[in-house]
């Protein structure tokens, strides 16, 4: 029986795309023409990326922009869109949110997240399936409106990406579930 | 930026000035069109005035306005569907005609590079810009983004491979 070939992991391929590879494992590439391929295919597509850029709005545009966003930051919050609740109500359906997030996730948090850590290969199937979630959709555009000092009001401190971390530790029928209750709640409060 | 924090608006437009052309670029990324990037960017500014009290000074403004604009970037995608602009799409548009001469080229070739980026899921397609376009560390990212370095690294790794074939079906 031969010796198995141990070739390199996806974040090692990517630090030896980026040129940051530890010694052992360059070592390994240069010797390793499956390893050796992978990485000039994943530089032949960053040169490809570098050379993408964005086009250049007019100069018109930028001199503007600035008193554009002094006249959104002055305009009334109906400008914000048709769909949002009204201000008051974002703090009752906040901290629904979070009692809903809390009881959903109560039983779960346990040890077993060290145990069974996600995989990168779970964790980019589970983004898939959020990103065609519909329920998980609403939860997304209810966390959308809700700004900063609202939030606090209700308790909840938002960080950046927490809404994804509470998505991925959630299954489809709990998103399900978190979206009734916080739809119930928008019609409770006539939002 | 003390004086922005303390309302004056003249300071915070000189702050939007600064800083505009790499939050528009970022949304870009996303979306790939105009109308919807300068809409995108202008909400990320209006967050941040809203949200000035609460930066603490500890992270670097610009560093505390990619967070905020990444999430603006998440945000909208995840209640808006934008129509994918294919690599085909571009190449059947009115008035696509074969390059006169190098920069045409060039053009092109980026507009399919654009148009296969904003094909990527969500995740990958913001570390993939983030750490491309806007050369921000792994660490930085994946505070941004919420998770572990090695996921990030794992996220960009994914969105090359994809893009690889992406890019390469439509050839």
């Amino acid at each position: 029986m031969g010796d198995a070939v141990t070739h390199l992991s996806e974040t090692q391929l990517v630090e030896a795309v980026e040129g940051r590879l530890e010694a052992a494992s360059a070592a390994h590439v240069a010797g390793c023409q499956t390893c050796g391929t992978r990485v000039t295919e994943l530089q032949g597509v960053m040169r490809i990326l570098s050379d993408a850029s964005v086009p250049e709005p007019s100069p018109l545009f930028w001199e503007h922009f600035p008193s554009r966003v002094s006249r959104a930051i002055d305009a009334p919050p109906a400008a914000a869109g048709w769909f949002l609740p009204a201000r008051w109500a974002w703090g009752s359906v906040a901290a629904v949110t979070l009692v809903a997030v809390m009881l959903l996730l109560g039983p779960m948090r346990t040890a077993v997240d060290d145990e069974y850590p996600v995989t990168a290969d779970v964790a980019e199937g589970l983004q898939d399936d959020l990103d065609a979630d519909e329920a998980w959709a609403l939860v997304r555009s209810v966390a959308d409106g809700l700004d900063y000092e609202d939030a606090r009001e209700a308790g909840v401190s938002p960080r950046a990406g927490s809404i994804e971390r509470i998505a991925m530790e959630l299954s489809a029928d709990e998103r399900a579930e978190l979206a009734r209750l916080i739809e119930q709640e928008l019609k409770r409060t006539g939002a | 930026m003390q004086a922005a924090r303390d309302g004056d608006r003249a300071a915070f437009e000189a702050l939007v000035a600064r800083h505009q052309r790499r939050v528009y670029q970022l949304c870009y990324r996303f979306v790939a069109n105009h109308e919807d990037a300068s809409e995108m960017a202008q909400d990320a500014f209006v967050r941040a005035y809203r949200s000035l009290a609460a930066f603490e000074g500890q992270a670097q403004f610009a560093t505390w306005l990619h967070r905020i604009t990444v999430n603006v970037c998440l945000n909208r995608l995840a209640v808006k569907t934008y129509p994918q602009t294919t690599l085909r799409d571009i190449e059947a548009s009115p008035g696509h005609e074969e390059p006169a001469d190098a920069a045409m080229l060039r053009g092109e070739r980026a507009a399919r590079v654009r148009a296969a980026v904003a094909q990527l899921p969500k995740k990958q397609r913001a570390t993939l810009i983030l750490r491309v376009y806007h050369d921000l560390p792994h660490e930085e990212i994946a505070r941004i983004l919420g998770g572990s370095v090695s996921a990030a690294k794992t996220n960009l790794f994914y969105a090359l491979r994809s893009l690889r074939k992406l890019l390469a079906s439509d050839d």
